[in-house]
């Protein structure tokens, strides 16, 4: 375990490289390996069923999904850490789930909040997090993964280049990862995957973290539509 | 009496480019009238059905400008009173053309549905012309125990114009389709196609289709409607769709081929969800 004292704001001089390679490693505890955000849906009807597909749907994903919508959420709930005392942090989480249309969607965000929460509050002991949770309590909601990931890592003395590009990293790589359980896909492929998504993820980085609040959106209508049929496939191996 | 504030115009807006109607939906005589309290060309104001031959006026929106040349901009303001019923729909689709100069057309709908009072919204579909850059803003406030059935339908363009169609030929689509519950978020449906790797993704994004629709419903809906909303369109050739349930709130995501198979998918949803919304089936809306 992490000493608490670890986890401060880089003004203490503690340097964040360990705690990125803990809390993005696949062995963090937040339940993504679970969900497929309606993938699962193009697997099973063959929509996706190479891995040059699957690579085309994952990068179209993060860019005009992650990007715009829930990494925005990231590098805003950062901003209300350090510039706003989270004043805002309720409104920004209403927002990120009101920009989920499906059940599924909604559902796995919040469990992956509710998984991040804890492990930050369990682990790491942290100020930021144990806040959020009074805040969300306060209001009656379900912390969001986005929302929880830039408040923790705010408090955890990140800078928020490094959050955003983390969020959009963990997110691809995590879907990624359940993709290659679920197709025919080789651990080397799976990571040329990844390797080759490096620049769109700084570049997604820069979308996110220059785009505002109010144009929080996302694209990828025919992903609506595969979310929503998740919840109807008679044999899934994904909670979404 | 509820009050039914209106959008006051502006007089920078110029006569002709700047449409606005301001509607006060109010429980009179027995049954639901509609008022339109000011109303600024090309929105006409032509009067209400009652094509259910009951207490629910149906309201054909008119713009008599045809479209949105570069430039205009359209607002529609309308208020519910508590317990009240109304249909908005309109005469024909919206249709934005091009705009060379670079300024953006736009249409702003704004509906505020009191409490216990049914809105049942189903306009026709947003057609971007190529060249166009187009702004949509539809918010609907709800309540509660408000009822509403709404429909936003975006076509990718002039999909049979000329030899090949204009599909997803517009140079900007910023689009936001949101319903709040006793003000706070309840679903927002924000597209925003202003870069052109981003427009030019929207056919992916759709999975080939050219008609997408999202219909949002919130109301009190019998057990596994979800699932036989599903089924029904399942049945339907050109479209993929999906449906979803929380609780009050389900809302549909429809991708189509044509414009005549969106419309039946969304026509399908209605005839699912009207009974238990109105207490009455869903119907042809006459419209000539």
């Amino acid at each position: 375990m992490i000493p608490v004292g670890l986890a401060v704001p880089p003004g203490n001089g503690c340097d964040p490289f360990l705690s990125i390679l803990q809390v993005t490693s696949s062995a963090f505890p937040t339940g993504s390996f679970s969900h497929s955000y309606g993938f699962e849906c193009w697997l099973a009807d063959r929509t996706i069923a190479t891995p040059e597909q699957a690579e085309v749907r994952l990068r179209d994903w993060l860019r005009f999904t992650v990007a715009t919508a829930d990494a925005v959420a990231v590098a805003h709930a950062f901003r209300e850490v350090l510039y706003a005392e989270m004043a805002g942090i309720a409104g920004l989480n209403r927002t990120v789930e009101a920009l989920k249309l499906s059940r599924e969607a909604r559902e796995a965000s919040a469990k992956s909040g509710a998984a991040f929460m804890a492990a930050f509050r369990d682990i790491f002991g942290l100020e930021a997090t144990g806040r959020l949770a009074v805040i969300m309590e306060a209001h009656g909601q379900k912390p969001h993964h986005a929302v929880v990931y830039g408040v923790a890592c705010a408090g955890m003395g990140w800078s928020e280049a490094q959050t955003v590009e983390t969020y959009l990293y963990g997110s691809f790589s995590s879907l990624a990862a359940v993709l290659g359980r679920l197709l025919p896909i080789g651990q080397s492929d799976l990571q040329r995957i990844i390797a080759a998504a490096a620049p769109l993820i700084l570049e997604c980085s820069e979308i996110a973290r220059a785009r505002p609040l109010n144009d929080m959106s996302t694209l990828n209508s025919a992903l609506d539509v595969a979310a929503m049929r998740h919840e109807r496939l008679p044999s899934r191996l994904c909670m979404s | 009496m509820t009050a039914h504030p209106r959008v006051l115009p502006d007089p920078a807006w110029a006569i002709g480019k700047h449409a606005l109607m301001n509607l006060a939906v109010r429980l009179r005589n027995g049954r639901t009238e509609i008022d339109p309290s000011s109303w600024r060309i090309p929105y006409q104001w032509q009067g209400t059905h009652y094509q259910d031959n009951d207490d629910q006026p149906f309201l054909l929106l008119i713009n008599s400008g045809g479209g949105f040349v570069e430039g205009d901009t359209a607002h529609l303001h309308a208020t519910l009173d508590p317990g009240s019923r109304a249909l908005i729909t309109t005469t024909a689709a919206s249709k934005f053309y091009k705009c060379p100069s670079g300024e953006t057309s736009a249409e702003h709908i704004t509906i505020a549905v009191g409490a216990g009072a049914l809105l049942e919204y189903c306009p026709d579909e947003a057609i971007p012309f190529a060249g166009s850059r187009v702004l949509r803003r539809t918010r609907i406030d709800i309540a509660e125990d408000s009822r509403l059935f709404a429909t936003d339908m975006i076509s990718a363009g002039r999909i049979h114009y000329g030899r090949s169609g204009e599909a997803f030929d517009f140079h900007a689509l910023d689009s936001e389709f949101v319903v709040n519950l006793d003000g706070v978020p309840l679903i927002i449906d924000r597209q925003m196609a202003t870069q052109p790797d981003e427009v030019a993704a929207l056919a992916r994004m759709w999975d080939g289709a050219c008609h997408q629709a999202t219909v949002i419903i919130w109301g009190d809906l019998p057990e596994g409607i979800e699932d036989r909303i599903e089924q029904t369109l399942d049945g339907l050739g050109g479209v993929k769709a999906g449906a979803s349930r929380q609780g009050r709130l389900l809302s549909c995501r429809i991708l189509a081929a044509e414009t005549w198979m969106c419309h039946e998918a969304i026509h399908e949803v209605w005839k699912h969800v009207r009974p238990a919304l109105a207490g009455k089936p869903a119907r042809l809306i006459r419209k000539c």
